[in-house]
């Protein structure tokens, strides 16, 4: 299911520019990533998938059909969603928020409720929590109900915007490995926005930088991006030019390097350098 | 204190409540008046709060539409509209209706709107359309402000409903106007009494019924 | 939510304490007295809350006043239970009354009888202080009121030919039903039964409604002075047994009123016929015009300053 955004742009009744001429193609079975900070416009971008926002001008196609031709409602239930903070309707038990899309598309209570059960397990929850309220889970529990929930009317795209923002770094590490888990096993299409570069290195097949008003600074794979920078805004955005990702090794005496950050933080250690790598590192 | 007392043993005296024309068959008619009123309120008034809770729009409209509506003295209107409608029970439902749907349009809005936008946003973007957002999403979870609405209307009616009397109708007025008029204080405090007891009894119903609703899962 | 809805609930004990914290003592919590400290030779004039009475003593005190009298106003007491006491007492010093109804106020067990006789019985009711002068020819006082189509349908002159008719329906006020000339009255004395309609509008357009329109066949509520009568034609059944009792309009004065203030008084009353009362009623109510201007009219038209 590869969606295209073609020449996109969107502004507000006040006048404010969200997004200006943005086009961008999502390959099928990717795993997405739209990183920028705030007024990047890579939310809006995401709305606009599913028609939780619609476009000023420009289209936006999922296999070569426009979204604007087909109903919002019809169309947000064949796409997961996920938010930041879950969403999750907190009157209902976890089971029947995982029901939802399955219900809405006509599933018997039975069904949906079954499905749901194997969902939670497919995000790594003991299906007994099923019975409970959100109220009465942790925030990383939340996140991963609102992760099946988006999974539950197996949808061939997930659209998550920012989902492990709000949980404990250790439990987003988790989260961040199941979500590669799931994407490796279940094949979805997922455009994931975030301005967390440790998480977009993490996550993203494509990594699409954003300047201020959804302006692309700069699309591809992690290697590339960080290794070939492609202004100062992008190396900044990084931290590639003397921030966090400009290492330096140190040889250890047990054999092997040392290698820390430009502030001298230590990040881990080299055993050996691969067998092609000549004697002296570039630039130095 | 005279007065007072003397109220207090009539109203502990079974033999007044009872006949036809006593006072247990003008409370219950009171209530009855006030059920009436608040029904037919409600039916008017919700489907027009919760419009402007979930399109998010007419508020401003609605709000001087009700201020307008409020600064109307009941009992004016109630003459007026008995010049058209003459006696029974029109005259006064009308008053009683323009009485109470201000407060249950104000209950039902603010309901829809205390709920979390981040949930409503959610159930849309999982594709429930507007019903559905409205009927699973933000009535259950705007209750207790909606009942809020209906429970100020409801104190607001059984307070007023004393004017029904004005055109032969029946309720707590008939022996609160005649107190009046004989300046028989003793029967004007009794039937005062009873009206505030409903009151007080209906607002802790009310109160209750919020109480347990938030005690709910889903509620903060 | 819970101090909004608070608000009726303690307006309502508010109101509730204040009506009882009044009655220790047994005195009045209604009554209403006029400032205090009031100057000798000053002339305190009351009127019911009635706009017929307030015509009335708004021309006393024009009258008054232009004799070179101090006057202050003290309109729209209220009822008669109300402001009583104050006549009692002597705050007020000049009132337009109503024979038989002040006589039942004082006396509620006097029979009523011919305007004579309850004039007379007025006078020796009255407590010490209080003189009532020459009663007027014009009444305001209860009748029962038909259509004149009713009237016609069941053949009705007096109030006792309405004892041959089924299911008769009278409109009536809240305490119409504890009056002498009330149902229990209407039973004894003509042999009369009638189911009430309280209507609470004292003879008001709702009353003048209901009776045109047949909700009601006939009411209590549209005294002798009441404009809608001559406006609608409507029919006054006569009361040959004097069930209900004759209000004569008649000042009463206090001690304090002289010679020359009860003079003028009894000059007003003497012009005071039927006709001059229901053109007084007619122009308020109809015209919409204030007791002064009323009032002032009437002087003129009738020389009363020449």
């Amino acid at each position: 299911m590869g969606i295209e955004f073609r020449r996109v742009t969107k502004t507000y009744p006040d006048g404010t520019r969200a997004v200006g001429d943005f086009s961008l193609v999502v390959p099928s079975h990717s795993l997405t990533v739209l990183l920028g900070s705030s007024g990047s416009g890579k939310t809006t971008l995401l709305r606009m998938v599913n028609r939780m926002v619609d476009p000023t001008s420009g289209q936006v196609l999922i296999d070569d059909a426009d979204v604007a031709a087909e109903a919002p409602v019809a169309l947000r239930r064949r796409i997961g969603y996920v938010m930041q903070h879950s969403g999750l309707l907190p009157h209902r038990r976890v089971i029947d928020n995982v029901a939802t899309v399955p219900r809405l598309n006509g599933a018997s209570r039975r069904e949906a409720r079954e499905r749901a059960a194997e969902l939670l397990a497919v995000v790594g929850l003991d299906p007994s929590l099923g019975s409970r309220y959100p109220g009465q889970l942790s925030g990383g529990q939340q996140q991963r109900v609102g992760v099946a929930r988006a999974l539950a009317g197996d949808p061939n795209i997930l659209l998550m915007d920012e989902p492990f923002g709000s949980v404990d770094p250790l439990v987003r590490i988790e989260l961040q490995r199941e979500l590669k888990r799931i994407h490796t096993e279940l094949r979805k299409t997922i455009i994931f926005v975030t301005h967390d570069i440790d998480e977009a290195l993490t996550l993203g097949d494509q990594i699409v930088v954003l300047r201020p008003g959804g302006e692309i600074a700069q699309t591809g794979a992690p290697p590339e991006i960080v290794e070939n920078p492609r202004d100062d805004f992008v190396a900044q955005f990084l931290g590639v030019a003397g921030g966090r990702r400009s290492l330096r090794a140190t040889v250890r005496d047990d054999g092997g390097l040392s290698i820390s950050d430009s502030t001298g933080r230590p990040l881990g250690i080299l055993e050996a350098l691969p067998s092609k790598a000549p004697g002296s590192l570039p630039g130095g | 204190m005279n007065h007072l007392s003397e109220a207090v043993r009539w109203l502990l005296d079974a033999a007044t409540w009872s006949g036809p024309t006593g006072l247990g068959v003008r409370t219950v008619e009171h209530l009855q008046y006030t059920l009436v009123a608040v029904l037919l309120s409600a039916a008017i008034a919700l489907p027009i709060g919760l419009a402007i809770g979930h399109f998010g729009r007419g508020k401003n409209v609605a709000v001087a539409g009700t201020g307008v509506v409020r600064a109307l003295p009941t009992l004016g209107l109630l003459t007026l509209v008995a010049l058209f409608t003459g006696l029974g029970l029109t005259a006064p439902m009308v008053a009683f209706i323009t009485l109470a749907v201000p407060s249950i349009i104000a209950g039902a809005y603010s309901g829809v709107e205390s709920v979390d936008p981040r949930v409503v946003d959610a159930a849309r973007a999982q594709g429930m359309n507007g019903w559905q957002t409205l009927l699973t999403v933000q009535i259950p979870l705007g209750l207790p402000l909606i009942i809020g609405g209906i429970r100020l209307a409801v104190l607001q009616v059984v307070g007023t409903a004393t004017i029904a009397a004005y055109v032969g109708a029946g309720g707590l007025g008939v022996p609160l106007f005649l107190g009046l008029r004989t300046n028989d204080y003793p029967l004007l405090l009794a039937a005062s009494l009873v009206v505030i007891a409903l009151a007080i009894v209906l607002d802790g119903a009310f109160d209750l019924a919020q109480r347990l609703i938030r005690r709910l899962p889903g509620f903060a | 939510m819970k101090p909004r809805s608070r608000g009726p609930l303690a307006v309502v004990a508010a109101a509730l304490l204040l009506t009882a914290s009044g009655c220790a003592g047994g005195s009045d919590p209604l009554a209403n007295s006029p400032a205090g400290g009031v100057d000798e030779g000053t002339l305190v004039i009351g009127s019911q809350q009635y706009y017929s009475n307030t015509i009335i003593a708004e021309i006393y005190a024009q009258l008054l006043e232009a004799a070179g009298y101090d006057v202050e106003r003290d309109f729209e007491i209220g009822q008669r239970e109300v402001y009583a006491s104050e006549l009692t007492n002597g705050n007020i010093d000049v009132f337009p009354e109503y024979t038989g109804a002040l006589l039942q106020y004082y006396d509620p067990a006097a029979g009523s009888g011919t305007p004579e006789e309850v004039y007379e019985a007025l006078t020796e009711s009255l407590p010490e202080g209080l003189t009532a002068l020459e009663p007027a020819e014009a009444t305001d006082q209860n009748e029962f009121v038909v259509t004149p189509e009713y009237a016609q349908e069941h053949d009705l002159v007096s109030i006792g030919d309405l004892a041959g008719v089924d299911d008769v329906v009278m409109a009536s006020s809240p305490e119409f039903e504890t009056r002498p000339f009330g149902p229990e009255g209407l039973r004894e004395v003509y042999g009369v039964e009638v189911e009430l309609q309280v209507i609470d509008d004292s003879g008001g357009p709702l009353t003048v409604n209901a009776l045109l329109d047949g909700e009601v066949d006939v009411t209590a509520t549209i005294y002798s002075a009441n404009p809608a009568i001559s406006e609608h034609g409507l029919v006054v059944l006569e009361d040959p047994k004097g069930l209900l009792p004759s209000a004569h309009l008649v000042p009463v004065v206090s001690d304090d009123a002289d010679d020359e203030a009860r003079a003028i008084l009894n000059e007003v009353h003497s012009l005071l016929s039927q006709d001059e009362l229901l053109a007084l009623n007619s122009r308020s109510v109809n015209e919409q015009a204030a007791a002064e201007v009323v009032a002032r009219e009437w002087i003129e038209k009738h020389s009363l300053l020449d």
